[in-house]
């Protein structure tokens, strides 16, 4: 996703496309990478998600609505909202410095905006919510499957949501729209597209470009990924039901 | 779980766990605050066991925080002394208080002596909530029968959303527990229970069965199986 992750392959491929017209992972244009959700897994969280996208492992843990601390930091018609995106040390070939940087100072505000749609914070003034949200490792679209694991997270406690949200990736690499990039794809393609939707009412609660792209690529890229979506709200669903499984 | 169920557009039957978003194909008169509306569908707010009864649709929740409510009795552990005025956690995102005069209708010491004698840092207690208004800590208050300071036994910490389950229909579930063990349980509507017996051990099997009821409150037949579970225990 940038310079940070530059590490993470040797170097460069020549091409992103294999001779079959296949991608280097095998995938199609529009395959997702394999998906794993599980709901539920901290016991001392109030809600807690592990997602395991591709090689991205995430575990999201949910805290609140809870006293906030400093009291000034409270908003009195609502609750607060704070996310913290973190990188393990280990979530990278490289070693990552660990702590907040710059970019992960970004993301947590990005996520934070993608959520906040969805909940009904007004119900719960002068509180806070917090998600924390640890990269254990990573393939590449963290940020698509940190946002899809937290709003799981919070369904799992219990709050009440206007809906879930998913979140996926499209992109264009050598030319061609493709679907969830991965790291080298990311690094070496033309563009990047996250987007976060409400799935229910396809509400876009986040979108990032990061590249060139035709409007025509935009339209049919955004088209593919909102249709991922829905795949990916399916298997959402299944997750939070299979917790509470009779 | 069959693929069925995981469509929305089926008929929902009752006891069905429905989560954020999901539409209820129900028509009803009636809904609880934890649905809502939307271009006169109606759509689930949380994570929960639906419940339709002759026109009203329900969503008994799975997890969440508690909420105080005008009249609810919670036990609670002092946090701290103010001048007039304890301050009482009661497992809420909002931190009770406790005012002097909500105590004791006798004033025979001087005020601030008493406030330091009367509940320490620590102590558990029985409170009323009297007072609770949106984004306003809420007042609760000891003067009432079987309420005030709670001396000895095991506090229990569990979810608030399952305390109507502890309690069972028309206390059918506390009282199972009670004459089973020979324990006195207090059940606070916030998720905290007082298990107060003579004996460590019968406390630690009332402690295990109320988890149990926690962890299986959605499942049918949750009486047979801590009636069975108890009598098994206390052998």
């Amino acid at each position: 996703m940038n310079e940070e992750m530059s590490y993470m392959l040797e170097k460069k491929p020549e091409k992103l496309f294999r001779d079959d017209g296949k991608r280097l992972s095998g995938r199609d244009l529009f395959e997702l990478r394999p998906i794993k959700m599980k709901v539920g897994i901290l016991e001392n969280a109030d809600g807690s998600a592990f997602i395991e996208w591709g090689k991205n492992k995430i575990i999201v843990a949910v805290y609140g609505p809870r006293e906030i601390h400093p009291k000034h930091m409270a908003i009195p018609t609502q609750a607060r909202l704070r996310c913290r995106y973190n990188m393990a040390a280990f979530s990278t070939s490289e070693r990552k410095k660990p702590g907040p940087d710059r970019r992960s100072i970004e993301l947590s505000k990005v996520i934070r905006e993608a959520l906040v749609p969805a909940l009904l914070l007004e119900k719960f003034p002068k509180t806070v919510i917090d998600v924390f949200i640890e990269v254990l490792e990573s393939e590449g679209g963290t940020r698509v499957a940190s946002i899809t694991a937290a709003s799981l997270a919070l369904a799992d406690s219990g709050l009440p949501m206007k809906d879930l949200v998913t979140a996926v990736a499209a992109g264009k690499i050598d030319g061609k729209i493709v679907l969830d990039l991965d790291s080298a794809e990311d690094m070496y393609g033309e563009a990047d597209l996250p987007i976060a939707i409400m799935p229910r009412r396809k509400e876009i609660t986040l979108i990032q470009m990061d590249g060139k792209m035709t409007p025509q690529e935009l339209r049919l890229a955004l088209g593919k990924a909102i249709e991922a979506c829905q795949q990916i709200y399916e298997m959402q669903k299944r997750a939070l039901l299979e917790r509470y499984k009779i | 779980m069959s693929r069925k169920t995981l469509k929305e557009n089926i008929e929902l039957e009752s006891r069905v766990i429905v989560i954020p978003g999901q539409k209820i194909n129900q028509k009803a008169r009636r809904i609880d605050e934890n649905l809502f509306i939307e271009n006169g569908e109606i759509y689930a707010e949380r994570i929960g066991l639906l419940n339709v009864e002759n026109n009203k649709v329900e969503i008994v929740p799975l997890k969440g925080k508690y909420l105080p409510k005008e009249g609810d009795v919670v036990l609670g552990v002092i946090k701290d002394i103010m001048p007039m005025t304890w301050v009482v956690d009661i497992n809420s995102p909002y931190t009770a208080l406790l005012p002097f005069s909500k105590t004791t209708s006798t004033r025979n010491e001087s005020e601030k002596i008493i406030t330091e004698k009367m509940f320490k840092v620590g102590d558990l207690i029985a409170a009323k909530v009297e007072i609770f208004k949106y984004g306003i800590n809420p007042i609760l208050t000891t003067l009432g029968a079987g309420l005030g300071k709670k001396r000895g036994g095991r506090l229990v910490v569990i979810n608030p959303t399952k305390i109507p389950r502890v309690i069972g229909r028309k206390g059918s579930m506390i009282s199972l527990i009670m004459k089973k063990t020979n324990c006195e349980v207090t059940v606070g509507k916030n998720g905290f229970i007082l298990v107060n017996c003579n004996d460590a051990n019968k406390e630690l099997i009332v402690y295990e069965a109320l988890k149990k009821i926690e962890r299986e409150s959605h499942i049918k037949g949750l009486t047979d199986r801590i009636n069975t579970f108890l009598e098994e225990k206390m052998k």
